[in-house]
């Protein structure tokens, strides 16, 4: 046995993604935050605003809870990433780029691993679309779960390539709260986009995630009317395109910048 | 100053070959010269040690080697391949220590090791003989269910150098592997690096080795010694041969005659628990002096053989420092734009 020149990609990479469950569990502060964040939320605003918006076909509690699936969602992606931020300082990062895995393998590893944790933990949302009486169908729920798959890879692709550019784990706070959660907020989580004024509109159908929460929204309430320009094709062509956008940044971003660290000396 | 580019060759065939190197960084409109010109050869089964102060162009010469950032000019070659030689093979022939450990501390040593050997091609039984080989070898083998966040410095060390040589690399490179450990662990780790070359020759495959560091004891270890200074190799040659440069003898005592010696303007090379004066570098009268006063304190003291400290002091004019005390690991990263 020596040095061998014929590693198994997918061998690798499955104990990359492997690892990345592994580091999941053992860390329940991660479980609690992702979860416990959006569960609050939407406990507060669905209450509090629950007088405030008036739909006969929706409560505002039925109304956010494709925002806050995407907010799980989020916050699942900006654990993960700062991971990738732990990974470099402690030198995990270098000893896998020193191997002869492709930087792409390593790219989609930590993308799809995080991804599938991401996806649980929004998925155990879904059922609550039930108990506010949506009674989504079976075509619904796996129309969701694949919404639900595009957004954690395009924001785990997205929050990788920030993550791998920032640097620093207060660094990436910073970006976060600047490009994150303003494309969270403006996903019509909060208001839907025929009631904003014409120059937010804009900006809310230039987000990629507008079009996943609407898709998302339509799929878990069989009585929603889809409520963006276009047909739900074009939905589908945002949300698949937002997931392809984030696979092709993160590998462009972490293959070009091999660097992790300044030497000391 | 006496310049050897080469370590001295003990075989034919070598695992890298360093020509001009040069690298500089640019950050806010300052420019620095990490290597000026930097040129080694290291041979296929040599130990060799970098040694060098912080700032002497070690750990970026070991960043460009490992092709994790690429020099601005110069060519570096690891056993003949061009560093742009991407292919499976020519990255499988490493195996590299870094200077934090290349561990997730979440996982367990077993978890780790087995990821590893996955990224050089070694799964199921091939790879956990693997392990229980070279765990026996570390003496790590009654810790593989243990996560690493847990184990001491020393015991992540020994871990983390069973990573790097899991898949039997033909060149292992050490960066600074003993930052943060203590003397006890430090000796250890330097004999297993022994052990890990002594167990490579009796398999018939020689591994090359090599190590920087900015403690002269860790480097006398090595085959050959390479003094860094401003990002070039001010001279190189076994230890030897470096400290037999040096005229002179040496007059070594304890630290606390410390103030003594910046008082009397005399120049000293250290390390953690002696000071050395080369004797040629003062007159007699000084040395008498020096003798009187450090008789009058009741300090110890003996005219010894050099150092590799004043081997460096005397090829570089500079003092190696105080080097032989114990540094936390650096968590200060930065990152820089590259072109790999």
């Amino acid at each position: 046995m020596n040095a061998s020149a014929n590693i198994s990609t997918s061998a690798a990479s499955w104990l990359l993604i492997r690892r990345e469950i592994i580091r999941f569990i053992r860390q329940p502060s991660r479980i609690v935050g992702t979860l416990g964040t959006p569960l609050l939320l939407w406990a507060f605003l669905g209450s509090g605003f629950a007088g405030s918006f008036s739909s006969q076909q929706n409560s505002y509690a039925g109304y956010l809870l494709p925002g806050m699936v995407t907010m799980t969602v989020l916050f699942g992606s900006i654990f993960a990433s700062i991971s990738l931020i732990e990974d470099r300082r402690e030198g995990f990062l270098q000893s896998i780029l020193v191997s002869p895995l492709p930087t792409w393998a390593l790219v989609a590893s930590k993308t799809l691993g995080t991804s599938a944790i991401v996806w649980i933990q929004s998925i155990i949302l879904l059922p609550a679309a039930y108990l506010l009486g949506k009674n989504p169908d079976a075509l619904g729920l796996v129309q969701a779960g694949i919404v639900i798959a595009c957004i954690c890879v395009g924001i785990t692709g997205l929050g990788l390539a920030l993550a791998w550019l920032v640097n620093s784990s207060q660094g990436f706070h910073g970006v976060m709260n600047l490009i994150l959660m303003p494309m969270w907020l403006l996903s019509g989580a909060f208001f839907p986009l025929s009631g904003a004024s014409s120059w937010l509109r804009l900006v809310m159908l230039a987000n990629p995630l507008t079009w996943s929460s609407e898709l998302l929204r339509v799929s878990i309430n069989p009585d929603a009317v889809y409520a963006l320009p276009g047909s739900p094709v074009l939905g589908w062509v945002a949300c698949l395109g937002f997931a392809l956008f984030g696979m092709i940044l993160a590998s462009a971003t972490l293959g070009k910048t091999k660097s992790t660290r300044k030497s000391s000396s | 100053m006496p310049e050897q580019n080469t370590t001295p060759a003990l075989q034919n065939h070598t695992a890298l070959d360093i020509i001009n190197v040069h690298k500089a960084y640019t950050s806010r409109k300052k420019t620095i010269h990490a290597l000026n010109g930097a040129t080694l050869k290291l041979p296929c089964d040599q130990w060799a040690a970098l040694l060098g102060p912080n700032g002497s162009g070690k750990s970026t010469l070991m960043r460009l080697i490992c092709n994790l950032d690429v020099p601005d000019s110069g060519s570096i070659k690891r056993f003949d391949l061009p560093l742009n030689t991407h292919s499976q093979n020519a990255r499988a022939m490493l195996g590299v220590v870094f200077q934090n450990p290349g561990l997730d501390p979440l996982l367990t040593v077993s978890e780790n090791l087995i990821t590893q050997a996955a990224l050089f091609g070694l799964t199921g039984d091939q790879a956990r003989n693997r392990i229980k080989s070279i765990t026996q070898i570390m003496r790590i083998d009654d810790r593989l269910d243990q996560r690493v966040g847990t184990l001491s410095g020393g015991l992540i060390r020994r871990a983390d150098l069973a990573r790097a040589v899991l898949h039997k690399p033909q060149l292992l490179l050490l960066d600074e592997p003993t930052t943060g450990l203590d003397h006890e662990s430090r000796t250890a780790f330097i004999n297993l690096i022994h052990e890990i070359r002594t167990q490579a020759a009796q398999d018939g495959k020689p591994i090359a080795v090599l190590m920087s560091t900015h403690l002269m004891d860790e480097a006398a270890h090595a085959d050959a010694v390479v003094l860094m200074h401003e990002g070039k190799v001010a001279a190189a040659g076994t230890p030897d041969q470096l400290i037999n440069s040096v005229k002179g003898r040496t007059l070594t005592t304890e630290t606390a005659a410390r103030e003594l010696f910046d008082s009397m303007n005399v120049p000293f090379t250290s390390n953690n628990s002696t000071l050395s004066v080369n004797i040629e570098s003062i007159d007699i009268q000084m040395l008498e002096k020096l003798a009187a006063s450090l008789a009058k304190q009741g300090a110890d003291f003996a005219i010894a053989r050099p150092t590799l400290a004043d081997a460096y002091l005397s090829f570089t004019g500079q003092m190696l420092a105080d080097n032989n005390h114990t540094e936390p690991p650096s968590h200060a990263h930065r990152a820089r734009k590259n072109k790999p």
